[in-house]
């Protein structure tokens, strides 16, 4: 029986734009952070090697200093096992690119990274296991990079298993025709005991025709988008295929691995699900019409492990203004408390008060008229204008309670 | 608060003025001529109702103390104010003040005693402690004001009453709220933000300077992607020189390994090949002496032809060169011939030549004789032409005549002088002697004249007599005869007369005629006559002389001159031409005539002659060359079968080259059989050239590969520049998302700001114009009636003062500084009698103070203001808001200005009312 870790998209090198300089430092630095977790995740689970299907980093020109500091944690200490590395779109092998600096570059064999550039058969030492690489060359590409191993089928008598590490789309749904398309039935046809895939960024296994589980995306190993798939949550982040900003780019907003067990050649795999990572990403949504804001600020205030969540707190609903003046309080608690980034968007917040609260607020003078005119506005079809006037609204309340309270 | 009455004492030039019982509303008229104290009388109000406490020791109050008399101010003012009667009395200068109110009953009852209380609460009752504020600001008018207050300036409280029954217009919040709304727009723009207007951002805001430092990051990342869109491209260039190269090296090595084949082949076959080469080579050589012996013998055969040819040619020749001889011979003799033939001819033309010089020269002489003789008479005619041109211009110089103009003076002076002659006989008397027979002669004197006798003929005679007559009869006497009346005509006549004839004699005289005689003028007539004929023939005269001597008589003494020497120089006399020649210019011109034909005939045969001579020798020079000709290419011929004699003999015979011939033949076809002996396969005979194709083939694709190899080396060169191109680009990217993000917000924020302050103007415009609406109609009627412009709106600001007005046409808005200064006037009053009748109560009206108001108005609009006033003071609560009635107290010089049947008219002037100080 063999066991090893398959992991894939690290993305080390990750470059997201929508967050101020130091929350995108932080935010690439967890990815290292949890390429560290990888390692320590194999010794912990005894995995005899890992698989990383592909883009280990998120470009090929990413900088020295991201390239050189992958490599030792990958190689790890003396007592950890081999690591097996194909280079995938992000960063394909291209002549110049991260694969052709030091330390990648320098002369193998390393004791434990192994970076297999070429598309052939590679035998795991000690263990009976064939893997069959398929790196990358290029962004894009309207060639299966499976396709080679055709020529290299099950021998009679071959006892050994038969590993697929590829990155590309698994072609089970409607894809552009360049997103390194592999064949379905990739692992029934080329014979694989299992079919280690990245590109995806969460997990997705997908069933051979006798119905066991042989392929398998194992998903990024640290989030690198919030959860939902809403453009007001994009990071910045997008992928080099035609369909960049699709769905199976997105995570789940937790990092994971799969840690994988093959009894013998053609046994079905056992795999299981690894929880990797640094940071939990979090975007959610709150209606300050239903929650009062008061609970809110309790519940925020008091949530566990708040300095290791990137949060994205969207407000909704209509307010008083009294409560309105409380809204920075909540977001200090989510901008200090929270990690670096986390940002509490209070844009879809209304405030209308009531008749009371109006009249104290804009009194009879001409307040009152320009109220009514931007209460009429707010309703306007054109949602630049609608956006122009509920933040005037808010304006309008805020300066006014304000007066009337100074 | 309306007056009732008041009482002035020592108050500046008033000493004492008494008013009371004024009426509470209506118009009140106080006039008085200038000087009068009428604006004294405001300052005395305005001191004692708020200005100041009768103890103050303002300059501005001790000003108004009446000089040198030491007496102390006194002002006491009766009003009513909240239904009630009150009496304020203040000695100025002192600390008495009184304010007492009127009871139901009647009496007074003191209010306040002292100075500062009395003071206090007067100005609580009559609206504050400075006249020139609340309501008095707009309707307390002193001397010649007329202007509105400003906005800024005008009263807050009075705004804020008429706030209060207008309806709500503005209220502190909203002040404060747009205060906080415009400072915060000035965050971003500059000055007023103006509706309709696109107001541009200033520039150094923090929203500016974040959008141009977008600008500048989207440039600069857009640059960063396009250098990463180079190299992407690059990857895929990448990508298929690796296959490109992958598949040059396998051609190349397939290449390779046929050349080597090649070469192996050819190793095999190098042998064989080598023989083949000799052989070929001694076919070849055989080849070349069999062709070379057949060129020879074909030498010889020519040589021999051309000798032959060469050899015919000499003959002929010979015989040409003869016969070009023989012509040059005949010519030769023609030529001497014809030679001898022309000088002959040439002799007799010469001869012939002479003898008609001669009779050229002989005619010659006759010509100058002939000139001569015509010069002479020419030269002599116009001497005599000259001699008698200088007559007739001596004689019209010496007999002078009048111009045309002078003439006519003449005429006239002359019949002027005959036309008084004749007036003067007129009035002469007659004196008429009639002597007996045999009397004896008498003397007669006439007009002082000399006596004359008169020989006393029988026949009678009349005397004409101007003026006396002296007759002395022998033996009888004396006769004087005088003219009794007066002799002023006479005179005058006479004076005309002699000063006529003075003028005719001077005239006469410069013509040379006498001084007197009348007939004189004939002569100067006849002497005109005779000039015309005299100018005339001096005009044919001159023109003859110049026909005569067109150059002047000079000329022709010059040829004279010239042809009697030509003449004198004539050479000696040709004696023998004389005898032998003919005499007359006839017999000269036939002879000469004949001479000339001669010589002309013999000309023509001295040209044909030569002209034969010429074509002799034209023929003999070209016989000469033809026989120059003929012996070059006889010689040339000659010479020509010498070499070829010669190269024949060069050449070997032909019995030795047969030998050669046969001997060439038999080696070319041992050759022939040894070549076919050594023919080659098709593979022996292409592998070099098959050897050469792989080896190019080799070098084609080694050179593919290596250049590939390059362009490969240089991408991957450039690709390996691009290391940490990713982090630039996700810095830019994040620089770009985080100015976006911020500037979108900000944009917000200010969009959010501007429409704020936006709505708000367009409210408060609306609300104002809404709230005005009844001032502004008001106001605009009674523009309507005094006929103030064609205006359609009067735009009331938000401090309730009219600051615009909009034409009926709509062709403008106007501030009401640009109307003129009467109607600014009239204007501000309407808008001033407006918002007082509104804050005034039907229960409580207010009272305005005109000092000397609508000074700059017209009659006519004085007449119809008249009757705005009075209605305006009615007041009308039917109105909404209601209007309430105004008590118009108006002090003028003017009293006919204001005066109708219900104005309460005050003349100052009245002893019962005001008492003045003496000036």
């Amino acid at each position: 029986m063999i066991r090893f870790l398959h992991a894939a998209d690290l993305h080390l090198g990750l470059r997201v734009t929508r967050f101020d300089e130091d929350a995108c430092q932080r935010v690439s630095e967890a990815r290292f952070t949890a390429l560290q977790q990888i390692r320590e995740k194999a010794a912990q689970l005894r995995a005899d090697f890992i698989l990383v299907a592909g883009d280990v980093f998120d470009d090929h020109c990413v900088s020295r200093t991201d390239a050189a500091r992958a490599f030792p944690i990958l190689e790890s200490s003396s007592g950890s096992c081999p690591v097996f590395v194909i280079p995938g779109n992000h960063d394909p092998l291209v002549p110049g690119g991260v694969w052709d600096r030091d330390p990648w570059f320098r002369e193998q064999p390393h004791l434990r990274v192994h970076f297999l550039r070429k598309p052939e058969p590679v035998a795991v030492p000690n263990f009976p296991v064939t893997i069959f690489p398929c790196p990358l060359r290029q962004r894009r590409s309207m060639d299966d990079p499976t396709s080679w191993i055709e020529s290299h089928p099950r021998e009679d008598g071959d006892r050994t298993i038969r590993l697929g590490l590829a990155h590309g789309s698994l072609n089970i749904m409607p894809l552009p025709d360049d997103d390194h398309l592999i064949r379905a039935d990739a692992a029934d046809h080329y014979q694989l005991d299992y079919l280690a895939l990245g590109h995806w960024h969460k997990h997705r296994s997908h069933r051979s025709a006798d119905g066991i589980v042989r392929t398998a995306y194992c998903g990024t190993h640290e989030p690198m988008s919030f959860p939902g798939g809403d453009v007001s949550l994009a990071t910045g982040w997008a992928s080099y295929s035609a369909d960049g900003e699709a769905e199976r780019f997105s995570d789940d907003g937790h990092g994971v691995a799969l840690l994988v067990e093959i009894e013998a050649p053609k046994a079905p795999p056992r795999i299981e699900q690894v929880s990797i990572g640094c940071l939990n990403w979090r975007a959610e949504r709150q209606d300050v019409t239903a929650t009062p804001l008061s609970s809110l600020i309790k519940e925020y205030s008091h949530r566990d492990n708040p300095q290791r969540t990137l949060l994205r707190l969207t407000l909704g609903g209509v307010m008083d203004p009294q409560a309105y003046s409380r809204l920075d309080e909540l977001r200090q608690i989510v901008q200090l408390r929270y990690h670096p980034g986390s940002v509490l968007d209070s844009d879809g917040v209304l405030i209308e008060p009531d008749a009371e609260q109006l009249a104290e607020a804009v009194g009879d003078g001409v307040l009152k008229r320009v109220l009514e005119r931007l209460q009429g506005d707010v309703r306007s079809a054109d949602p630049a204008s609608k956006q122009v006037a509920q933040r005037a609204l808010s304006l309008l309340y805020q300066i006014a309670w304000e007066e009337q309270h100074a | 608060m309306i007056l009732e009455g008041f009482e002035v004492e020592n108050w500046t030039c008033i000493k004492k003025l008494n008013v009371s019982g004024l009426p509470p509303s209506g118009v009140i008229i106080l006039h008085g001529p200038n000087r009068r104290g009428k604006s004294s009388l405001v300052k005395a109000l305005r001191a004692c109702l708020m200005d100041f406490a009768s103890n103050s020791t303002s300059k501005v109050l001790t000003n108004h103390f009446p000089r040198g008399s030491g007496e102390k101010p006194a002002v006491t003012v009766t009003f009513n104010a909240g239904g009630t009667s009150y009496r304020i009395k203040k000695c100025f200068g002192t600390n008495k003040s009184e304010l007492a109110s009127r009871t139901s009953t009647g009496e007074w009852r003191v209010e306040a005693a002292t100075a500062s209380e009395a003071h206090s609460r007067v100005c609580e009752l009559a609206g504050g402690d400075d006249s020139r504020k609340g309501l008095n600001q707009l309707l307390w008018l002193t001397q010649s004001e007329y202007h509105l207050p400003e906005p800024k300036k005008f009263d807050s409280n009075v705004q804020a009453q008429l706030r209060s029954i207008l309806g709500v217009l503005q209220t502190p919040l909203d002040d404060r709220f747009i205060d906080r709304a415009r400072k915060r727009w000035n965050d971003w723009y500059s000055g007023q933000r103006k509706a309709g207007k696109q107001h541009k951002l200033k520039s150094g805001c923090n929203l500016s300077e974040n959008l141009d430092r977008l600008a500048e990051a989207r440039a600069e990342f857009e640059q960063c992607e396009g250098r990463f869109n180079e190299l992407e491209a690059l990857i895929r260039q990448a990508s298929e020189l690796e296959t490109l190269l992958s598949d040059l090296a396998r051609q190349l090595r397939e290449r390779k390994s046929e050349y080597q084949e090649h070469q192996e082949e050819r190793e095999r076959s190098v042998a064989r090949i080598d023989a083949r080469k000799v052989s070929v080579e001694r076919h070849l050589s055989a080849q070349k002496e069999l062709e070379a012996s057949l060129v020879e013998q074909r030498q010889r055969t020519e040589a021999v032809q051309r000798l032959v040819e060469a050899q015919n040619a000499v003959l002929p020749a010979r015989r040409t060169v003869d016969a070009f001889v023989r012509i040059v011979t005949d010519s030769e003799k023609r030529e001497e011939l014809t030679r001898d033939a022309t000088s002959e001819r040439r002799e007799e033309q010469r001869a012939l030549q002479q003898l008609a010089n001669r009779v050229a020269t002989k005619l010659r002489e006759i010509d100058d004789f002939e000139n001569l003789n015509r010069a002479r008479t020419s030269r002599e005619r116009g001497d005599s032409i000259t001699r008698m041109i200088a007559a007739t211009k001596a004689f019209l110089a010496q007999n002078p005549i009048p111009d045309k103009k002078q003439l006519d003076e003449l005429k006239t002076t002359r019949r002027r002088i005959l036309q008084l002659a004749a007036d003067c006989e007129a009035a002469s008397m007659t004196l008429r002697v009639v002597p007996e027979e045999g009397a004896r002669p008498a003397q007669i004197a006439l007009d002082g004249g000399p006596s004359q006798s008169w020989p006393g003929s029988p026949a009678p005679r009349g005397f004409p007599v101007r003026r006396t007559a002296v007759l002395q009869i022998p033996d009888w006497g004396r006769v004087e005869l005088s003219r009794g009346t007066s002799s002023a005509d006479l005179d005058q006549i006479e004076d005309e007369l002699r000063r006529c004839q003075e003028e005719y004699s001077s005239s006469m005289a410069s013509f040379g005629f006498a001084a007197h005689d009348l007939e004189a003028f004939d002569q100067l007539r006849r002497r005109i006559a005779d000039h015309g004929s005299k100018s005339k023939e001096l005009q044919d005269q001159e023109q003859e002389l110049k026909k005569v001597a067109p150059k002047g008589l000079e000329p022709l003494q010059r040829r004279v001159l010239e042809l009697e020497t030509a003449l004198k120089n004539l050479a000696a006399p040709d004696h023998e031409a004389n005898n032998t020649l003919p005499k007359d210019r006839d017999g000269l011109e036939n002879l000469r005539r004949n001479l000339n034909n001669q010589i002309e005939d013999l000309d023509k045969k001295i040209t044909r002659l030569e002209k034969d001579l010429k074509g002799i020798g034209a023929d003999l020079l070209k016989a000469r060359e033809d026989v120059t000709d003929a012996k070059e290419r006889l010689a040339g011929y000659e010479a020509t079968a010498s070499n070829r004699q010669e190269e024949l003999e060069r050449l070997q015979t032909e019995e030795q080259i047969e030998g050669r011939l046969d001997q060439a033949r038999r080696n070319l076809e041992a050759a022939e059989g040894e070549l076919r002996r050594s023919e080659l396969t098709e593979e022996e005979s292409t592998v070099d050239e098959r050897l050469a194709a792989a080896g190019e083939a080799v070098k084609a694709l080694d050179k593919q590969t290596r250049e590939n190899e390059e362009k490969y080396h240089r991408i991957k060169g450039r690709l390996e520049g691009s290391e940490g191109m990713h982090a630039e680009r996700a810095r830019l990217g994040a620089k770009v998302d985080e100015l976006a993000r911020l500037t979108k917000r900000e944009s917000l924020e200010k969009d959010a700001v501007d429409r704020l302050y936006e709505l708000f103007e367009e409210c408060k415009e609306k609300q104002l114009g809404t709230l005005m609406g009844p001032i502004q109609n008001r106001v605009l009627n009674w523009m309507r009636v005094l006929d103030i412009g064609d205006y359609k709106e009067v735009r009331f600001s938000d401090a309730f003062l009219p600051d615009m007005l909009v034409r009926r046409d709509g062709t403008g808005e106007f501030c009401i500084d640009e109307e003129s200064t009467g109607a600014q006037e009239q204007i501000g009053m309407l808008v001033r009698v407006a918002l007082g009748s509104l804050l005034a109560r039907e229960i409580e009206p207010s009272v305005a103070i005109l000092d000397d108001p609508l000074t700059h108005s017209d009659v006519g609009r004085l007449n119809r203001m008249r009757g705005i006033l009075r209605r305006a003071a009615e007041g009308d609560a039917k109105l909404t808001p209601p209007s309430g009635p105004l008590q118009i107290i108006i002090l003028t010089c003017h009293p006919e200005w204001f005066r109708d049947e219900r104005a309460t008219v005050i003349d100052l002037e009245s002893p019962e009312v005001m008492e003045r100080f003496a000036v």
